[in-house]
């Protein structure tokens, strides 16, 4: 791993940290999006499998060894071994497996196929990890715990088409190599 | 940015952390396999003897669970009524245990230890060719970026408004991530002229 690897892991790290500190975006069907469940999106489909999930596994070491680095300001062993932990452990999956699929693959042709990728994988995994380790911990079935988490579909849906449209966007004013272009219609 | 940890002189907070977490990951797994009350209720006990032993308050016990509770309350009563009030009982003051003891464990080491035991439990990223050493390096990097986003966002927050634009989440996201890799270039270059990196991880 280069040095510039090194730095772009790091810096998706700090990216996931910073995006828990901004507010979350409210929206009609009443759950508000945190920002932060975007990152792993982000960090794999821009960062690749490998990278992707160091940058993620960096940021779940910080937030165990006790920083208030999750949105709301939450940190500490307690998430580890909280009800919530598969969700957090997820995250690495998500960026590993978003990062193979939708890195530098065909896929970034289209934003709505990429963002069907997100959705899916992101999904998948949180249902596999997440409610999975939540039905454990609180001794629920399977599919009640899952039936507790379907409120979240609706904003993983929505962050899944930020991430392709985000992702989309930063392809089209880069090369591969990663050289930068001059920025065309950003804003 | 403080951590969680709070400065007492007890033993428990000059415990070696990797000691401390091994011994919070088999309280885990034994906690998780009883569903006997009394076994559940000597373990509380055991627990808020080990934060008296530890110089903490009883307050610092319900600050834990404060914001938890509701989500406590909602399992008590979804147990209750589907399963019976002995299983509701026992899945709470499980509940509580965990959450405690984690805690407990946050609270008397450091952020620095911690993050130095965690590394050295990464040991298993080394066939991906990276070390504990560089994990270190790379978390102490990360620290250093957080602000740097911040003030970042607040520049592209007033950016935006002073051309007039309106607040686009979008928008705003896609020009952070645009400034990442100008940026990781120019702080790479910087870190290779300076030999910061190990010299043996350096691979270009």
């Amino acid at each position: 791993m280069t040095t510039k690897d090194s730095v772009l892991v790091a810096l998706f790290a700090a990216l996931t940290a910073a995006l828990g500190m901004m507010p979350p975006v409210p929206m009609p069907f009443g759950v508000p999006i945190t920002l932060q469940s975007m990152a792993p999106m982000l960090a794999g489909a821009l960062l690749g499998a490998r990278k992707g999930a160091l940058s993620q596994i960096l940021f779940l070491v910080l937030v165990f060894a006790g920083l208030p680095l999750l949105s709301g300001g939450r940190g500490g062993l307690g998430i580890l071994f909280g009800p919530t932990a598969g969700f957090a452990l997820s995250w690495v999956l998500i960026a590993a497996l978003i990062g193979y699929f939708v890195h530098n693959r065909q896929a970034q042709r289209h934003w709505l196929l990429t963002a069907l990728t997100c959705f899916t994988l992101a999904v998948i995994l949180g249902a596999g990890l997440g409610v999975t380790w939540l039905s454990v911990y609180l001794e629920t079935s399977w599919l009640e715990s899952g039936a507790s988490c379907l409120i979240f579909i609706p904003g993983e849906c929505i962050k899944s088409c930020f991430t392709a449209q985000v992702v989309i966007q930063v392809q089209k004013n880069f090369t591969p190599s990663g050289h930068n272009q001059p920025a065309k219609k950003l804003f | 940015m403080l951590g969680s940890y709070r400065h007492r002189d007890s033993s428990l907070h000059r415990c070696a952390a990797g000691k401390k977490l091994l011994a919070l990951l088999l309280a885990m797994l034994a906690l998780l396999q009883t569903q006997q009350l009394s076994v559940l209720m000597g373990a509380l006990m055991v627990l808020i003897a080990l934060y008296r032993y530890a110089g903490f308050d009883s307050a610092l016990l319900w600050q834990t669970l404060r914001p938890l509770r509701w989500l406590l309350v909602l399992l008590a009563l979804f147990q209750f009524w589907q399963v019976s009030a002995d299983v509701a009982l026992a899945v709470c003051l499980r509940f509580v245990a965990l959450i405690w003891l984690a805690s407990l464990v946050t609270y008397t080491t450091p952020t620095r230890a911690m993050t130095n035991a965690l590394c050295q439990a990464l040991v298993w990223l080394k066939p991906l060719g990276i070390s504990p050493k560089k994990v270190a390096w790379m978390l102490a990097l990360t620290l250093r970026f957080v602000p740097l986003w911040i003030k970042i966002n607040q520049e592209i927050c007033e950016a935006q408004q002073a051309r007039g634009l309106k607040p686009s989440v979008k928008k705003q996201i896609t020009a952070i991530i645009m400034k990442t890799y100008p940026m990781a270039d120019e702080i790479a270059d910087a870190m290779d002229a300076r030999c910061t990196q190990p010299a043996k991880d350096v691979n270009r």
